[in-house]
C-alpha cells in the first residue's frame, strides 16, 4: 500500500513538469464563437481598415458621350481605354492604371516590383529589393464605415477623357470578398455594364491576393 | 540510492515538459516551376506563411481529431502511457532496493521494458521522416521538446542500468 502511495510522487513530478510547461510557453490564441459568428455575418468591421479595389468593369459597346462619332468610344473606333478611380470625402485616394483599348477591364489588388519569372533570382540574392507590402497594394485604404464613390472613365488623349460611371457606395452595403453589381440598361450617366469590387480585410485573409497570383505563378514558366 | 532517484525524479520532470513542448516544427514553403517563392511569399503573407510548432500531445489530438486514431493510438502508447509505466516501474524497484529487497519481478519488467527504450523517440523521428517531403517543398524539423524528452528516456534508461548493477550486487551478498 505504501509503495502505490508512493509513485503519487513521480506522477507528481511528471505533471508538475507539464504544467511548468503549459504556463510558461504562450498558448495559440483561440477563435471564440462570437468571433465566427462575426465573420460569418460578412458585415464590415466600422473600426477596421480595409483594401478596396476593382477587379472588372465591363462597358457597354456604346459611349456615353454625343459627339457626332456614332457613340464610339475613341475618335479611332478602337475600343475604350479603361481606368478608375476611388473618391473619399471629395478626394482622389487611389486611381488604377488604365487598360488599352478593350470592353473589359482586369486590376489586380497587388503588383510585384519584379516580374514573377526573375523572383527566384530575386530570393537568391542576386537582385536586391526591398519588397514593403503596402506599397504592392494597388487599392484603395479605408474604415468600414467609410462612403466612397467609384469613377469609371475611358482615357482619351486628344478629347477630353469621357465618364464611363458613376457609383456612390457605402461600405456597410458591401460584403467582405467580391461583390458584384450590375446595370442592365445603359442610362445617360452610366456606360458601364458590371463591375466587381473587391473588399479586403487589412489585417484579414489575404487570400483573394494570394490565388490570383499562383495562378500566374503557375502560367508563366 | 540518491543517484538512482535523482535521475529518475529528473527523468519524470523533463518527460512531462517533454510531452508538453514543442517537438515538431513546421516551415511552409512554396517551390513552383523550380522557382522558390517562400521568402517573398513570407514578406507577402507572413501569417499563411509563419512557422507554427506542434508538441506531442497537439500532435496526437490532431492525429485522433482528423480520422488517424490508429496512428494516434499507437504514438499515445509508445510515447506517454510507455515512458510513464517505465519510470513507475523502476520506482517501485528502487524502493525495494531501498529496504535491501531484490526488486525481483519488477527488474524483470523493468529490463523487459529496457528493451523497448527509445523506441518512443524512435516513433517520433520516423513520423518526422515520413513528412518530412510536404507538397510546396514544405518542411518538418525537430524542435527542442524532442531532445528534453529524448533527455528524460535516457536518464530513465542510466536509472535502469544502475539498479540493475545494485540489484545483481544485493544479489550476489545475499547468495
Amino acid at each position: 500500500m505504501k509503495k502505490i502511495l508512493s509513485l503519487s510522487v513521480p506522477i507528481g513530478l511528471i505533471l508538475c513538469g507539464a504544467g511548468a510547461t503549459s504556463l510558461l510557453l504562450p498558448q495559440p490564441k483561440e477563435t471564440t464563437s462570437e468571433q465566427l459568428t462575426e465573420t460569418d455575418k460578412n458585415n464590415l468591421d466600422k473600426d477596421a481598415t480595409y483594401y478596396i479595389f476593382v477587379s472588372e468593369i465591363e462597358v457597354f459597346n456604346k459611349a456615353l458621350d454625343d459627339d457626332n462619332d456614332e457613340d464610339d468610344w475613341d475618335d479611332d473606333d478602337d475600343a475604350p481605354d479603361l481606368f478608375y478611380k476611388i473618391n473619399y470625402q471629395g478626394k482622389t485616394v487611389f486611381e488604377s492604371p488604365k487598360r488599352d483599348n478593350t470592353f473589359i477591364g482586369n486590376w489586380r489588388g497587388i503588383t510585384l516590383p519584379v516580374a514573377l519569372k526573375d523572383l527566384s533570382t530575386v530570393i537568391k540574392g542576386d537582385i536586391n529589393i526591398n519588397v514593403d507590402f503596402e506599397q504592392i497594394v494597388n487599392a484603395a485604404r479605408v474604415k468600414g464605415n467609410s462612403d466612397i464613390t467609384i469613377m469609371m472613365y475611358d482615357h482619351d488623349t486628344l478629347t477630353p477623357t469621357d465618364i464611363v460611371g458613376k457609383i456612390p457606395l457605402s461600405l456597410s452595403e458591401l460584403n467582405e470578398g467580391t461583390n458584384i453589381m450590375t446595370n442592365n440598361k445603359r442610362t445617360e450617366n452610366n456606360g458601364w455594364k458590371t463591375i466587381e469590387i473587391k473588399v479586403i480585410k487589412r489585417e484579414g485573409s489575404v487570400k483573394d491576393f494570394l490565388l490570383p497570383l499562383l495562378r500566374e505563378m503557375n502560367n508563366e514558366k | 540510492m540518491k543517484t538512482i532517484f535523482t535521475l529518475l525524479i529528473l527523468s519524470c520532470i523533463t518527460l512531462g515538459i517533454g510531452i508538453l513542448a514543442p517537438t515538431m516544427q513546421t516551415e511552409p514553403r512554396l517551390n513552383i516551376n523550380n522557382g522558390d517563392y517562400t521568402e517573398i511569399m513570407n514578406i507577402l503573407f507572413p501569417e499563411e506563411f509563419k512557422t507554427s510548432s506542434f508538441s506531442i500531445l497537439q500532435g496526437i489530438t490532431h492525429m485522433w481529431n482528423t480520422d488517424s486514431k490508429g496512428i494516434a493510438s499507437l504514438i499515445f502508447a509508445f510515447s506517454i502511457i510507455f515512458p510513464v509505466f517505465k519510470i513507475l516501474a523502476l520506482w517501485i524497484a528502487s524502493l525495494n532496493l531501498c529496504e535491501s529487497k531484490c526488486p525481483g519481478k519488477t527488474l524483470n519488467l523493468v529490463e523487459k521494458l529496457g528493451k523497448f527504450s527509445m523506441i518512443d523517440v524512435f516513433v517520433i523521428s520516423v513520423l518526422i521522416v515520413t513528412i518530412k517531403g510536404l507538397p510546396g517543398g514544405s518542411q518538418i524539423h525537430g524542435d527542442w521538446g524532442l531532445y528534453v524528452f529524448a533527455f528524460s528516456v535516457l536518464l530513465s534508461m542510466i536509472a535502469g542500468f544502475l539498479l540493475t548493477k545494485k540489484a545483481t550486487k544485493l544479489e550476489t551478498q545475499t547468495n
